[in-house]
């Protein structure tokens, strides 16, 4: 689904990796890894286009050039939610939650227990509340690739566990998903250790 | 175009409930033109001449105070992260962003403008040159902000400012010329104005999609 073959990116006269090469094939589960600073953000941000000024190729196999941006689910470090924004309001407007029924993804905000918070202002949740949101366009979506920034930053126990039953069931219907996190995920096929690719 | 009505009604409907981003320069519109008279001079004559120019550095300053962060919000949440991964056309987003911000902080500041023309003694039989030439103006105005406040994205406003004032003393020099002078000379400042705001738009419009994207560099 994609290859990536020499990436390097250089900020403030070093490189946060170089020479990265890896494949994420269909099914499988890439976990980033690396101290705080070894670029984990940085790759998502260029793998899903945002970062441009980047050596080497990335590839999307299967699927042109032109598709490649409707073809990614991306979950970035920050929530790009409007706190003056209800949480219902925010889900209409955002662009993650394009093509998917509001009705789905308040099932899934039940699902993450924020059934009751639908006319609540953004900025009366917590950080944790704020990533559900987010997380519900995750669930709800259905894309090939995902590229996950720290999914389970600021969740409680029960919720963790809840994305990470869905991250299975996206890798088990076929989607591939590369994340970054600190903590071990049992299920991750693959990791990639950005530390070892600093200069 | 679907992109186009969502993304225009997203902005509006953030204006319409960020409401101290349309007050603000309200209130300090009305604070700075209501203070003229009183520091200046109460003498109608004197008032009536200097009325064009107080409510041209009242519009332009009341301007500045929200229209450099036009991006700032964005930028911050991670907002233009997702645009870029979903490949919007940044034009269409700067486009309309510049044109919602108009629309919520500009235009009640033009038809302010128009009930304190009598606060400040200025000749009602030149009120629609003003109002004309505001309209020019604020929207040039505009433009120069976006792109201060593009190019400050993350830095202090003061950078910001410092960009938009010079940027803006034409604009300024030609508002408060077009609201002095008769109604025959109008034509001339009006046609300026347009000029400016025709060469404006493409180019301002692509320098700011230029400098965004500087931050992501």
């Amino acid at each position: 689904m994609l290859t990536i073959q020499g990436l390097s990116y250089a900020y403030s006269d070093r490189f946060l990796f170089k020479n990265l090469s890896f494949d994420l094939n269909s099914g499988e589960l890439i976990q980033l890894k690396g101290r705080n600073g070894s670029g984990k953000t940085t790759l998502i941000k260029v793998l899903c286009g945002i970062l441009k000024n980047y050596e080497g190729s990335i590839s999307f196999v299967n699927f042109d050039n032109s598709e490649e941006q409707n073809e990614i689910f991306y979950l970035g470090h920050k929530n790009a939610l409007k706190d003056n924004l209800t949480v219902l309001e925010n889900l209409k407007y955002d662009y993650r939650s394009d093509g998917i029924e509001l009705a789905r993804l308040k099932e899934n905000l039940a699902i993450l227990g924020l059934e009751n918070y639908l006319f609540t202002k953004v900025s009366d949740l917590s950080e944790g509340q704020k990533r559900k949101i987010i997380l519900s366009c995750f669930i709800a979506s259905d894309k090939p690739i995902y590229l996950l920034d720290e999914p389970l930053i600021n969740l409680d126990e029960e919720s963790k566990k809840i994305v990470s039953s869905e991250i299975e069931n996206k890798i088990n219907s076929g989607a591939s998903v590369i994340f970054t996190s600190h903590e071990k995920n049992i299920l991750a096929t693959k990791d990639i250790n950005l530390d070892e690719y600093a200069t | 175009m679907i992109f186009l009505k969502s993304f225009f009604s997203r902005e509006v409907l953030i204006y319409s409930k960020k409401t101290s981003n349309v007050i603000s320069p309200v209130i300090f519109f009305l604070i700075c033109i209501s203070f003229f008279p009183l520091a200046i001079s109460n003498d109608p004559n004197e008032l009536s001449k200097l009325a064009p120019g107080l409510i041209w550095i009242c519009i332009l300053l009341a301007g500045m105070l929200s229209i450099q962060t036009i991006f700032k919000e964005d930028y911050d949440d991670g907002s233009l992260d997702l645009f870029y991964v979903r490949g919007f056309s940044m034009l269409q987003v700067v486009l309309v962003k510049i044109f919602v911000n108009w629309i919520f902080t500009a235009l009640p500041l033009i038809l302010l403008s128009c009930s304190m023309v009598f606060l400040l003694y200025f000749p009602i039989d030149k009120l629609f040159n003003l109002i004309g030439s505001l309209f020019l103006g604020t929207l040039i105005i505009s433009f120069f902000g976006a792109l201060a406040g593009a190019l400050s994205l993350g830095k202090n406003s003061i950078l910001a400012s410092a960009i938009m004032l010079p940027l803006s003393l034409p604009v300024l020099i030609l508002g408060s010329s077009a609201s002095t002078y008769s109604n025959e000379n109008i034509t001339f400042f009006i046609l300026l104005l347009s000029a400016l705001l025709f060469f404006s738009v493409p180019i301002i419009s692509l320098a700011c999609i230029g400098a965004i994207r500087l931050h992501y560099e």
